[in-house]
């Protein structure tokens, strides 16, 4: 096994004048999990069709496992899912896994059995033999990575895994990529869920508009990237744009999230009691004030001035 | 080329022949109901010995007192059977402008108007005869129907009153005093004036054509070749952005799957589809319950080019499917255009209704198109009984055409796969 899982070097891709990859370059180590966080738009899912070997890079070198992914004995190497469920509505889940196996010419009584486990692990055995017309979205998402993992391959492209599932088969997944690490399977992963990249990755790529804009372990990223502390500020819900408006005439890095608004900052005990007292003066109820550690969704505040979700 | 990855697209494509109603009905009953149309309700089992019968409307105005008058003709005409049954439904008038109002409002299929003095001039055999017929029409085909009933029906009345009148004037001739030459000269001359020409007439249809077993015969094979033209159109159109739309192309391509082998194992399982449709179709239409004749026997090398043919239109209804697939964006789009065109092209080129009940500038659609070549080849093998020595050049250009729409479907489903791989 090569000590590089992946090597990708000043790729680009456009289509019709539109750049979806811009010059983008990083290595992969075997063995490790390397999740690619970025909102929708970002480029993340060009970025591995052209490692799934699906799409051509407009420019640039990619090696994935020491080949091409356009030769077919590298892809023989390589299991990509898509964000979408690739299942064949008028097939049951077996026979689905029966038919992408025979793809990678696997014997089937070996992946049958491989299926049993997986299937038995997430729960959903007993869909083995449904129709995955009749699945729901979260089960048809969990019978896909059975797909995915029952090919035992040395490299797992996964995009947006998790995606639309609720925390209990998020939670399934999770600990079953886990335990594909300790079998040494390189994992590519795509997400915009922050606490998932934290929990699962060795490094982290960020990625925005084409770009890479940054890359290292969590720690790293956060080292490099993310304030000191971030101070969350829980207004009352009518005040909650008045108050972000308010904090952003002093700091400008003061950002709206859901019910809270996040004030990045180095000094959070002086700026905590000007913050209250600002919020105060402008006639705004405050219901809780907390200095919490950043998170790669700040580490991604800071370096686009946007959510990781919008 | 790995086999086992071409055979799991077939073996994964059967499961959706019994799993997908709608798919089971395109490929199966659609063509199954237009056979059983043709068996029960367009060729019924007692085609060509129903009865035709014609509303007559009658308006005797004669009053002549002589044995052969207007009433006389009526009884005759009511008396006229075909197949058993009278030919005229008559019913009288006694004004003519009364029988043309029922005749105006479709009541009647035609009215005969026996003027006044009709049977003295019958009997008169120096005198015309004057009648009016007048033809409605109810529908074209009636008028039709009933104009050549009504004029074969007087035309032959015609010919008796002119035979009867010759053999008055030939007993005349007998009792003048003129030498026995002079006699057989006239006879023969006034037969020639009276009778110019005698043409016998006797109908003589294609043997194909003679019974009914033949006859569905053709529409059973016709039935197929409607079948490949929707369904192989639209399996040749939708072959690869049903994959796209459903979220599996990125991911097919994304195994050890090349183009070649996606192509061939797509393109093989769409074909066993049709071939299995096509294979119930002849099983069903040569059953007892439809009664079909096709001559098959599997050790006739002729009949197996028939079934060779029979996939080379499937191919190239495919085939031209994947053309279809280059103008249209979505599955639906490239589903409905399919099916449309395929259903107007199976009706229009002489694949499901003869080529003669076309309009003659529809016909030389049948001339340029070439999955009518190879079901009307099939035909002629099968249901007409054609030897192999009188098909070579159908042959090579139905070998020639499958080739060209082949490789044609080659390069149009290259340019989908990288367009849809590319987006």
């Amino acid at each position: 096994m090569s000590e590089s899982a992946i090597i990708i070097r000043d790729v680009s891709k456009s289509y019709n004048g539109f750049v979806a990859l811009n010059s983008v370059s990083f290595t992969v180590k075997s063995g490790e999990v390397y999740v690619v966080l970025g909102p929708n738009g970002a480029g993340k899912s060009t970025l591995f069709n052209i490692i799934a070997g699906v799409m051509k890079p407009s420019s640039g070198s990619v090696n994935v496992l020491g080949g091409n992914p356009l030769d077919p004995s590298t892809r023989l190497k390589i299991s990509y899912l898509p964000p979408t469920p690739p299942l064949y509505p008028w097939l049951t889940v077996m026979e689905n896994i029966d038919f992408y196996a025979s793809l990678y010419g696997f014997n089937k009584n070996t992946v049958r059995q491989e299926a049993a486990g997986l299937l038995e692990t997430l729960g959903i055995r007993n869909l083995s033999n449904k129709l995955t017309s009749k699945l729901s979205t979260g089960q048809s998402k969990l019978a896909s990575i059975v797909l995915a993992l029952v090919a035992k391959s040395e490299l797992l492209i996964l995009d947006e895994p998790t995606t639309g599932l609720d925390p209990g088969m998020r939670k399934s997944i999770i600990d079953l990529l886990r335990k594909q690490v300790s079998n040494k399977t390189t994992i590519l992963m795509a997400t915009h869920l922050i606490d998932e990249a934290e929990e699962l990755a060795n490094r982290v790529a960020i990625m925005d508009r084409g770009r890479m804009i940054a890359e290292g372990s969590v720690e790293e990223l956060k080292k490099l990237h993310a304030p000191s502390a971030v101070l969350v500020i829980k207004p009352s819900k009518e005040h909650l744009e008045k108050a972000s408006n308010v904090l952003r005439e002093r700091w400008s890095r003061a950002y709206r999230i859901n019910d809270e608004v996040r004030l990045h900052t180095e000094d959070p005990d002086e700026n905590m009691p000007k913050a209250i007292l600002m919020l105060s003066e402008n006639g705004i109820r405050i219901s809780s004030v907390s200095v919490d550690k950043p998170t790669l969704e700040d580490v991604f505040l800071k370096l686009t001035g946007r959510r990781l979700m919008e | 080329m790995r086999l086992r990855a071409i055979a799991s697209f077939v073996i994964r494509d059967l499961k959706l022949i019994v799993r997908d109603k709608s798919l089971v009905f395109w490929l199966i009953a659609w063509p199954l109901i237009w056979i059983f149309m043709t068996a029960y309700v367009f060729v019924p089992p007692a085609a060509g010995e129903g009865t035709v019968a014609i509303k007559l409307g009658v308006v005797n105005l004669d009053d002549s007192q002589v044995p052969f008058n207007g009433s006389l003709i009526v009884t005759i005409m009511e008396r006229v059977k075909y197949n058993g049954s009278n030919l005229f439904n008559i019913k009288p008038y006694y004004s003519e402008e009364e029988a043309l109002q029922a005749l105006r409002k479709g009541e009647l299929d035609a009215v005969i108007v026996v003027p006044d003095g009709f049977g003295y001039n019958v009997s008169n055999i120096m005198r015309e005869t004057r009648l009016k017929a007048y033809i409605g029409s109810r529908t074209p085909q009636s008028a039709q129907t009933t104009s050549s009933i009504i004029t074969n029906f007087f035309n032959s009345f015609s010919k008796e009153l002119s035979l009867k009148r010759m053999e008055s004037i030939l007993t005349i001739m007998e009792q003048l005093p003129i030498p026995e030459e002079g006699k057989q000269w006239f006879n023969i001359s006034i037969r020639g004036i009276m009778q110019p020409l005698n043409v016998t007439f006797e109908k003589v249809y294609p043997e194909a054509f003679q019974n009914r077993a033949r006859i569905l015969g053709w529409y059973t094979i016709g039935a197929i070749g409607m079948m490949f033209l929707y369904s192989g159109f639209s399996s040749g159109a939708t072959l690869i952005v049903s994959e796209k739309e459903r979220g599996t192309l990125k991911k097919l391509f994304s195994t050890p799957l090349t183009e070649g082998e996606f192509l061939i194992g797509g393109f093989l399982s769409q074909l066993m589809m049709l071939l299995i449709s096509a294979l119930i179709l002849m099983l069903v239409g040569a059953s007892p319950v439809v009664g079909a004749c096709i001559a098959f026997n599997p050790f006739n090398l002729t009949h197996i080019l028939a079934l060779i043919f029979i996939i080379c239109g499937a191919l190239m209804s495919m085939s031209i499917g994947s053309l279809i697939s280059l103008i249209s964006k979505t599955w639906s789009s490239a589903s409905n255009l399919a099916t449309v065109l395929g259903i107007l092209l199976s009706f229009t080129t002489g694949v499901w209704f003869p080529i003669e009940w076309m309009p003659q500038p529809v016909r030389f659609l049948a001339i340029i198109f070439p999955p009518a070549w190879s079901i009307e080849a099939s035909r002629r093998i099968l249901v007409f009984e054609t030897i192999a020595e009188t098909l070579v050049l159908d042959t090579t250009k139905i070998f020639f055409s499958t080739a060209l729409l082949l490789a044609l479907a080659l390069l149009s489903y290259r340019t989908r796969i990288r367009k849809y791989s590319e987006s």
